[in-house]
């Protein structure tokens, strides 16, 4: 980062100081609750993502073609594949019903989602520029395949900072697993590092890093009497606004001790709710997917502006990229698809019941699809050049179905999108100008979006 | 981007009153009407020379005080060590007085080097691995590492550090370091290599753009303190930096291809090569002699296993105990059989390499690349072991001719890739590679990839790889000993995870490469040279004769290899005789010698490196896009600071370092000394330290800038005279400095310093990374480092990308991407938790406070080498009041870490 902008980062906290206190300055964010660039339809977001990638046309994108033409080879060129094993075309395993008023098809992977279906906003016609994982998840979170960018939720809580100042304002909620090319996807690139996402491991001992007291209670207390009246000689001797702040910090610090177990501690929610999704679960990795749902209503009704799920790998599928079914297709999406199904349907019933619904936006996605075409016996290769995504919530329209691939499902044809524009859309869904929201760095402005993007307008809302 | 359209009144206002608290914004026009760069350079000050100005003195004063001596000497051992001040250390300077004699030790101390050096790592995106999928490693890289301690330690002068850092390979004279028999020089080329990979790329040439890009910057923001990348789509959008200038510089760093380089210095190489090489015709000539006499009579003395072994039905021994018409059959079909291989393979063959004519062309590295092709005859001695040679060669390139402790990589000159697959003969051991390169791809892991094989023989014979999915790209053959592979855990990445060397070979691999045929179809070739080539031209009419005839020519092989003339033909019939055990291959007393020496010869150490290829101009990418190639750009430095064409394409980074080093460069002293000014003073005077482009700060005094930059010429680019100017003036000592946060890597090794906990081992391969969460990475085939980093020094802690150190990432460490010349320093809970409850810091902590026990003194101790100072008589008071009621002095300690003069120097 040049330094200006370290600078620029000080005078804003020095204004700020003046204006707010040190009390909002826990986070540092630059401008925690100043004005968005226009009203905001959603408060919060919450990403469940499918890491691995999972197959648009044997979920939410069915194409009759493929069963006419099983076992064919794929008439229309196809671009260069991760394993170059290309195979003819292989229709769907699984049946697709119609469900609700708006009749989306939704596979039989996916009933609980169907029974949501006129809530979901599908995307059929996304696509990324790149073929691996690592590249694609970097650049599904922050528009670069390159680490070092900033990614969305950090985009988020630059932009619009944090409501609750006991918990950061982009959390991930850990299982272990993490999509390939670590920890960068959430990263805040050349952003300032409080902007990072922060990880809460709900199935921990200690779900947040070293939030935990190891000392007894009453001597941390004692601990910090006494940092509180050295710390205050010592601003005292030389006045400095950065020393304040982190003075200040102790008092957050001391406060998230008590909110994240709080987050965390499910005894308060009834056993209906926990049964609506999926805790009860005898399989183990759909009961710990059910947390982490349950936990993201938590954390957008204390006012975290984004959350990003991990997805828990069924056993044998562990490694960082769950649906990545190069073989054995039917048995891999099976097995995640149960682990997901449920939880994610649950979270939005949940979020309408309790008003949230329309204040939250939840996004389903993976990094890309799968190819129609069979890799060996039964497995689908990567598919960037067309695939499928819903968003369900606020200021997006419910059952309905904008874009599509061509017959084969292999291409996105019409209405064809980049990720870019689904990072202007969730930026704009937030009362962001993703033209407007820059940073400066390296010698110009950075955005989310690049030079790119156009906010998704058919799929909005009022 | 710029924004487009008006701001809204509210936030035109934050601007306002932003702008108003003085916070830089660029002067004048910020956005290009047309680029004019002559007018753009005219315009901009730090294209423009520096002025030759004396010693800054006035701007080195300060009308404030003195600090006090405890936070001078606290603020002055940071600054430089990164190390709070000892318990000696404060007693002798509150004894002495002399902050003179302070700087002058601090300076010549050897964690001045570690210090710098992290510094040095954040400009030039330091890393041990590629990042991407698997993060694989960059092998050695820490050895590079070690390299920047040495150097900052040694004051090598700023301009030959510019020097080794772009063309440490090519220079004439390279730095050799004596005591450790180092090449320094090479060492420092590691850097190139610190890019991200992606993982499989199906389109490597976009990658290779992706990461040739990522050096640019670098290059470019380190050394000049520019933002050239921004020219990769356009011309700049304000500084004077066409987008050809940027092709420019890609160009030169296009042409360098990746590899691991030997870093010892010659003489350690070069051990022992002109004993081996004379033992070696004497060794010749005692083979050939012993030979000789064993011919007469030896097929008729064939032993008995020989004659009912199952030779194959081509061997020339085969037909011996046939009849005599039974031999010309045999010789009629040997014949048919060798010319139908001929024809099966002229049949398969596009294009066939010849590289005896070829290899001069062929850019290689390492002691055990040889000059020239060897003609049929060659031969190695074997290390250990009862024989003393495996057979005789072929006509071939090898790497262990004298010894297979040799690393050597040769390569082919580049193509393109338009056959349907590639077939090579060589032999190998020990894990040697003969691979395809794409698109100078440093990280390939099977798959689509699978352009890689280990000979695991020592006769020649084929291998072949598809390419018909590679078709259009551009690539090289490279024939590599294990340690020069930039990848050596290829292998374990295919899941075979036991195909390592046996330990007894350890440091040994070698390599002999023959043919290279490039073929239409996926046709596995036949072997055309055979032991039989050299007999079917006359077989006799009996197999009595032919007895005789066999050895007639034995001997006739034997008489050309001791004249050191064979063909290949004699060359593979006279191996079949060694290789069945039928002539004499003892260790001979000259062979005992030979191993003798060969034996002292060292495992030469590796470290990332580069290897320069001809190369070409590199063609213009139409709006950055790799897939729109535009006209070649001659390669050179920038239009704006000496726009000339370079004429030389082997030496090019060479004359690039003239262009960065040369007196006109108004850049280069410039950006270095206002980093040396930034890393004592907080902020720089420039306060952009790697932008000194129009969208940059501008300096906040250029009489000051020039000055430091003039002295740092005329002090022959030294850096500790520089900062030892700055440090001994007034304005450095003044009570008014700005008070700073310590920087990650101090705070951790603060805490482990004031307890006597660090270790100060110096130099060595890296701790392991503690990562908190589980990362794609990992996959659990790398094990966690420990949580307290071995109490090594941070600098010695591994650098992944995919994976951070928990506790230095919540106080903002460096994370690799591109140069950073400034830390960010966040204000978060994070860091009061970590220091409140992170088991590292409880752990210490715990340590120190049983190590201290009931003495008196123990809170003055604790307050001295915590914050440099002794405490108050209140202090103490507190202090011993708290750890009473805690019955522990360990909370105590605990706190002291947490205090605001702990973490912050004034």
């Amino acid at each position: 980062m040049c330094g200006k902008q370290r600078r620029f980062f000080t005078r804003r906290d020095i204004l700020r100081n003046a204006s707010l206190g040190f009390g909002s300055l826990a986070f540092s964010s630059l401008a925690a609750q100043t004005k968005t660039h226009f009203p905001a339809k959603v408060k919060s977001i919450i990403f469940c993502y499918m890491s691995g990638g999972v197959s648009h046309i044997d979920s939410f994108d069915p194409k009759p073609r493929l069963i006419k033409e099983a076992g064919q080879p794929m008439p229309v060129p196809i671009d260069r594949t991760m394993f170059n094993q290309n195979g003819n075309i292989m229709p769907s395993p699984w049946e697709f019903k119609n469900y609700g008023q708006s009749g989306m098809p939704v596979s039989d992977l996916f009933p609980h989602m169907g029974a949501v279906a006129d809530d979901l906003c599908l995307i059929r016609s996304m696509t990324v520029k790149f073929m691996e994982h690592a590249q694609a998840n970097n650049y599904f979170h922050s528009g670069n395949p390159l680490t070092g960018y900033p990614t969305i939720g950090a985009w988020a809580t630059y932009g619009l900072g944090t409501v609750n100042q006991n918990l950061p304002g982009f959390i991930v909620l850990g299982s272990g697993e993490i999509p390939l090319g670590g920890i960068n996807v959430y990263g805040s690139g050349f952003l300032p590092a409080v902007h990072q996402g922060s990880f809460i491991y709900p199935e921990r001992p200690e779900p947040l890093q070293d939030i935990t007291p190891k000392a007894d209670a009453a001597v941390q207390k004692r601990q910090l009497a006494f940092i509180a009246a050295r710390d205050r000689e010592y601003l005292t001797s030389a006045p400095n606004a950065q020393v304040e702040a982190a003075i200040q910090n102790y008092e957050t610090a001391y406060r998230m001790q008590t909110a994240v177990p709080e987050l965390v501690d499910l005894r308060g929610e009834s056993d209906a709710t926990k049964k609506l999704y999926g805790m009860d679960s005898p399989n183990k990795e759909k009961a710990a997917y059910a947390r982490q749902c349950l936990l993201a209503r938590r954390l957008v009704e204390r006012g975290v502006r984004f959350v990003e799920l991990s997805h828990v790998a069924p056993p044998g599928l562990g490694g960082g990229n769950s649906w990545d079914q190069h073989s054995n297709l039917r048995d891999g999406h099976a097995k995640n698809a149960f682990v997901v199904d449920q939880p994610i349907g649950a979270l939005i019933r949940d979020l309408k019941s309790r008003g949230l619904f329309d204040e939250t936006l939840v996004i389903w996605s993976g990094e890309f699809g799968r190819v129609p075409f069979v890799q060996g016996k039964d497995g689908r290769d990567h598919c960037p050049s067309g695939f499928s995504l819903w968003l369900a919530g606020g200021g997006v329209k419910g059952g309905t179905i904008f874009g599509a691939t061509d017959e084969y499902g292999y291409r996105a044809v019409e209405n064809v999108l980049t990720i870019h524009d689904l990072h202007a859309t969730i930026l704009h869904l937030l009362g962001l100008d993703h033209e407007r929201l820059t940073f400066r760095y390296s010698g110009r402005d950075f955005r989310l979006t690049d030079v790119h993007g156009q906010v998704i307008r058919p799929i909005l809302r009022g | 981007m710029p924004p487009t359209g008006p701001l809204a009144a509210g936030e035109m206002a934050t601007l306002e009153r932003w702008i108003s608290l003085g916070a830089p914004w660029p002067t004048g026009r910020t956005a290009a009407k047309e680029f004019d760069l002559a007018e753009r350079r005219r315009d901009h000050w730090a294209w423009l020379p520096i002025r030759t100005v004396p010693w800054p003195q006035r701007q080195l004063s300060t009308s404030a005080g003195r600090a006090d001596d405890a936070t001078l000497l606290r603020r002055v051992t940071f600054d430089l060590t990164g190390l709070p001040p000892t318990l000696e250390q404060i007693r002798a300077f509150s004894l002495d007085g002399s902050f003179e004699k302070v700087v002058d030790r601090l300076l010549t101390s050897p964690r001045f080097g570690e210090r710098m050096a992290r510094r040095w790592m954040d400009l030039i995106r330091y890393s041990e691995s590629h990042g991407s999928e698997g993060d694989p490693d960059t092998p050695q890289s820490w050895r590079y590492r070690d390299y920047l301690i040495r150097a900052f330690n040694e004051d090598v002068p700023y301009d030959q550090l510019i020097r080794e850092h772009l063309a440490g390979d090519l220079l004439p004279n390279p730095r050799i370091n004596e005591k450790e028999g180092i090449n320094e020089s090479r060492l420092a080329l590691a850097h190139w290599r610190m890019v991200e990979h992606g993982f499989q790329p199906v389109d490597p040439w976009e990658d290779r753009v992706k990461w040739t890009d990522n050096q640019v910057d670098v290059f470019s923001k380190t050394f000049q303190g520019l933002t050239i990348s921004c020219a990769r789509c356009h011309d700049h959008k304000f500084d004077a930096i066409s987008q050809k200038d940027y092709y420019a510089l890609l160009g030169i760093f296009a042409s360098a291809r990746p590899t691991q380089s030997a870093i010892d210095a010659p003489q350690v190489l070069n051990l022992h090569r002109e004993g081996l090489a004379s033992l070696k015709p004497r060794i010749r000539a005692e083979l050939a002699e012993q030979w000789r006499a064993e011919v007469p009579g030896l097929v008729n003395r064939l032993p008995l296993a020989v004659r009912t072994a199952s030779l194959d039905w081509l061997h020339p021994l085969f037909p011996l105990s046939a009849s005599d018409s039974d031999l010309q059959d045999w010789a009629a079909k040997a014949r048919k059989e060798m010319i139908s291989r001929r024809e099966f393979n002229g049949k398969n063959t596009v294009k066939r390499w010849n590289l005896a004519e070829q290899y001069s062309q062929w850019p290689r590295q390492g002691v055990g690349a040889p000059e020239s092709y060897s003609t049929a005859g060659e031969f190695s001695v074997l290390p250990d072991g009862e024989t003393a040679i495996s057979g005789i060669y072929p006509g071939g390139v090898y790497s262990h001719l004298l010894s297979s402790k040799h690393g050597a990589v040769i390569t082919s000159p580049r193509f393109k890739i338009d056959s349907d697959s590639i077939s090579l003969r060589f032999l190998g051991g020990n894990f040697s590679f003969a691979q395809l390169i794409i698109e100078n791809y440093a990280v390939p892991r099977g798959g689509i990839f699978n352009l890689r094989d280990s000979a695991k023989r020592d006769e020649m014979g084929w291998a072949r790889w598809d390419t018909r999915f590679w078709k259009g790209f551009t690539g090289y053959i490279e024939f590599s000993t294990l340690q020069e592979a930039t990848l050596i855990g290829g292998d374990e990445q295919d899941g075979r995870l036991n195909r390592r060397p046996p330990a007894r070979h350890a440091g040994r691999s070698w390599w002999g490469a023959q043919d290279m045929v490039f073929q239409t179809s996926q046709t596995v070739l036949k072997e055309e040279l055979t032991p039989v080539n050299y007999v079917l031209d006359a077989v006799p009419a009996t197999v009595d004769e032919y007895a005789r005839y066999l050895e007639n020519r034995l001997g006739q092989a034997i008489a050309a290899f001791a004249a050191g003339k064979m063909s290949d033909e004699q060359a593979a019939y006279l191996d079949s005789f060694v290789r069945l055990g039928l002539l004499p291959n003892r260790v001979s007393p000259l062979v005992a010698e030979y191993r003798r020496l060969e034996n002292e010869i060292a495992v030469p150490r590796r470290a990332p490196g580069i290897l320069e290829e001809a190369g070409s101009d590199h063609p213009l990418l139409v709006r950055g896009d790799p897939k729109h190639l535009g006209e070649p750009v001659p390669r050179r430095f920038l239009t704006a600071l000496d726009g000339k064409a370079y004429a030389e394409p082997k030496s090019m980074r060479l004359a690039l370092a003239e262009d960065l080093t040369k007196a006109t460069n108004p850049l280069t002293a410039r950006v270095m000394a206002n980093r040396l000014y930034q890393y004592l003073f907080r902020e720089g005077i420039v306060a952009t330290p790697d932008n000194f482009g129009k969208l940059g700060a501008a300096p906040k005094d250029l009489e000051l800038l020039d000055g430091l930059a003039t002295q740092f010429v005329v002090d022959s680019w030294s850096i500790k005279k520089l900062m030892r100017r700055l440090l001994l003036s007034a304005a450095y000592q003044s009570r008014d400095l700005p008070t700073r946060r310590l920087e990650a890597e101090e705070i951790r090794d603060a805490i482990l310093a004031s307890s006597g906990q660090l270790d100060l081992t110096m130099y060595g391969k890296s701790v392991p990374v503690y990562y908190a969460h589980e990362t794609g990475a990992t996959k659990g085939d790398r094990a966690k480092g420990p949580l307290d980093g071995a109490n090594r020094r941070s600098v010695y802690l591994e650098v992944r990308r995919n994976a951070t150190h928990p506790f230095l990432e919540v106080f903002d460490v460096y994370k690799p991407t591109s140069t950073r010349g400034q830390r960010d320093v966040t204000n978060v809970p994070a860091q009061s938790l970590a220091l409140l409850n992170s088991p590292f810091v409880l752990k210490v902590s715990e340590k120190w406070a049983s190590q201290l026990g009931t003495h008196p003194d123990r809170v003055n101790q604790v307050y001295l080498q915590t914050l440099g100072r002794e405490a108050t008589a209140k202090e103490r008071d507190e202090a011993e009041s708290f750890a009473a009621e805690t019955k522990s002095m360990a909370p105590v300690v605990q706190a002291i870490f947490n205090l605001k003069e702990f973490l912050y120097v004034r």
